[in-house]
């Protein structure tokens, strides 16, 4: 499962331009998430680095 | 809409950069700074001194962090510590009090605000550039404007890409979500590149149409920032004045025009110097995406950005006084041998890595999305719309010159003809 800080997000998109079917950033700017992750995928894992604010986290627990 | 024809010639003696690039920000250099960055590495993330000292250039510089001759100056050269140091913007700002002798920095641009004050200026503008509104920037202005650009070219001629195509898209993106005609935006240029009178005539142009958009707002930029609203320190809010509006017009231009130019340039020269990766985008545009993505890794316009330190610390094991410049090498970073394997080869190919071509970090570009749609959309048409294309054989091989701004000196193609 993905974590998010809505209050450290500042809307850059990275997280969507990396894998566009799990996240989105809404109306606000803020990170949304929209799919699942599948367990293990590059992508997501490189998102969650790839966030300028560190807003995006794994959780414990399935993906 | 009118149907504009795109006047050739006035655009390449508009664009014709030459004088641009060699201008005071090194665009003499000419030599290929990674083996340097290499060697530095090797012995450390962290070195006392500027990249262009290091570099051996002793010439005049001008580029963020520089040249306060009266501050120390340190540079990173890895993949993590530069990183970190975009990430951390405790330690890490983009604006302190002058000293005396400096210039103080404006902190009336995004670029020099820091802490919760740049949040809420950024946050502002942000919505307008994430990914899903890509296709606002394409559908508005990107898609028409290439569209007219290719089509001044005919099928069967030569260009120089770098002037007819590179440099007046970024442009004339930005300023079309102004509100900007192309005609008047060509009037813009004309003053940059005379007299440098820009800024008058931008705002002559600009001050009546923030108006008109204040009385009616329309589905473009000015008027996302006409009726932006931001809360000051005691919770009043207001919206923008004039000044602040044309102050984020100005870094937007700024910021967003000669980066952009260069990097469609620096993609251009990649792409059509790798046949097997030109090969595999004919097949499938979609490969574009990741072309555009290496090249960002294997060769980012701007090298290097920095920041002052805001108190004493330790980075890569060197200690750093408050005060003190940090210059992030963000192209050492991108060819960091523990992230990625043969890290000087243009590989499209290989699996996908986040890179720092972009930045880090809250000030992490703020146009990346919009960059990555004007790239992959005027290269994706040239190569619809352009049979044959490739760089002229019989013209002198593109050289990506620059020091802390980077770009090719010519793109210069043929197309049409016989196979």
């Amino acid at each position: 499962m993905i974590g998010t800080d809505r209050d450290r997000c500042i809307g850059s998109g990275n997280c969507a331009f990396q894998a566009p079917e799990v996240f989105d950033v809404d109306e606000t700017g803020r990170v949304v998430v929209i799919g699942p992750a599948a367990l293990g995928d590059e992508r997501v894992l490189d998102a969650i680095e790839a966030c300028p604010t560190d807003a995006l986290c794994l959780v414990e627990g399935d993906a | 809409m009118t149907e504009l024809v795109i006047d050739r010639e006035r655009i390449r003696s508009l664009f014709d950069l030459r004088n641009d690039v060699y201008a005071s920000r090194g665009g003499a250099f000419d030599v290929d700074p990674y083996p340097t960055f290499h060697r530095l590495r090797e012995t450390g993330p962290v070195h006392a001194g500027t990249p262009h000292e290091a570099l051996g250039w002793t010439g005049d510089v001008f580029f963020q962090g520089l040249p306060y001759p009266d501050r120390p100056h340190f540079s990173v050269y890895d993949y993590e510590t530069c990183s970190a140091v975009f990430k951390d913007a405790q330690r890490f700002v983009t604006n302190l009090p002058a000293l005396p002798g400096e210039k103080p920095l404006p902190d009336s641009t995004i670029l020099f605000m820091d802490g919760q004050r740049h949040r809420s200026y950024r946050t502002l503008v942000q919505p307008s550039f994430v990914p899903a509104k890509a296709i606002w920037w394409l559908d508005n202005w990107i898609s028409t404007l290439v569209h007219q650009i290719v089509d001044a070219f005919g099928s069967d001629g030569r260009a120089d890409f770098n002037v007819e195509l590179c440099a007046p898209i970024p442009l004339l993106t930005i300023t079309g979500s102004f509100g900007i005609s192309i005609d008047e935006a060509l009037e813009v240029r004309a003053a940059v590149i005379s007299d440098g009178a820009d800024v008058t005539t931008l705002a002559r142009l600009l001050i009546p149409i923030i108006a008109a958009r204040r009385d009616e707002p329309r589905d473009d930029l000015i008027s996302v920032l006409v009726e932006a609203e931001i809360a000051d320190d005691d919770g009043v809010v207001h919206r923008l004045d004039d000044t602040e509006v044309l102050g984020f017009a100005f870094i937007l231009l700024a910021a967003g025009t000669g980066t952009t130019w260069k990097q469609m340039g620096i993609t251009l020269v990649a792409l059509l110097s790798h046949p097997e990766a030109l090969a595999a985008v004919r097949e499938d545009r979609s490969f574009l995406r990741s072309v555009v993505e290496e090249t960002l890794r294997w060769t980012p316009t701007d090298p290097v950005f920095s920041r002052f330190v805001a108190e004493d610390c330790e980075l890569g094991g060197v200690e750093l006084p408050a005060g003190a410049i940090v210059h992030i090498c963000l192209a050492a970073g991108n060819r960091d041998p523990l992230r990625w394997e043969r890290p000087d080869e243009f590989d499209p190919f290989r699996p996908t890595k986040s890179h720092l071509g972009f930045g880090h970090g809250p000030h992490t570009c703020l146009g990346m999305h919009v960059a990555r749609a004007e790239i992959t959309h005027s290269v994706g048409a040239v190569l619809d719309r352009l049979p044959n294309l490739r760089l002229d054989p019989g013209a002198p091989a593109p050289r990506i010159i620059g020091l802390y701004e980077r770009g090719p000196d010519t793109v210069p193609v043929i197309f049409g003809g016989n196979s």
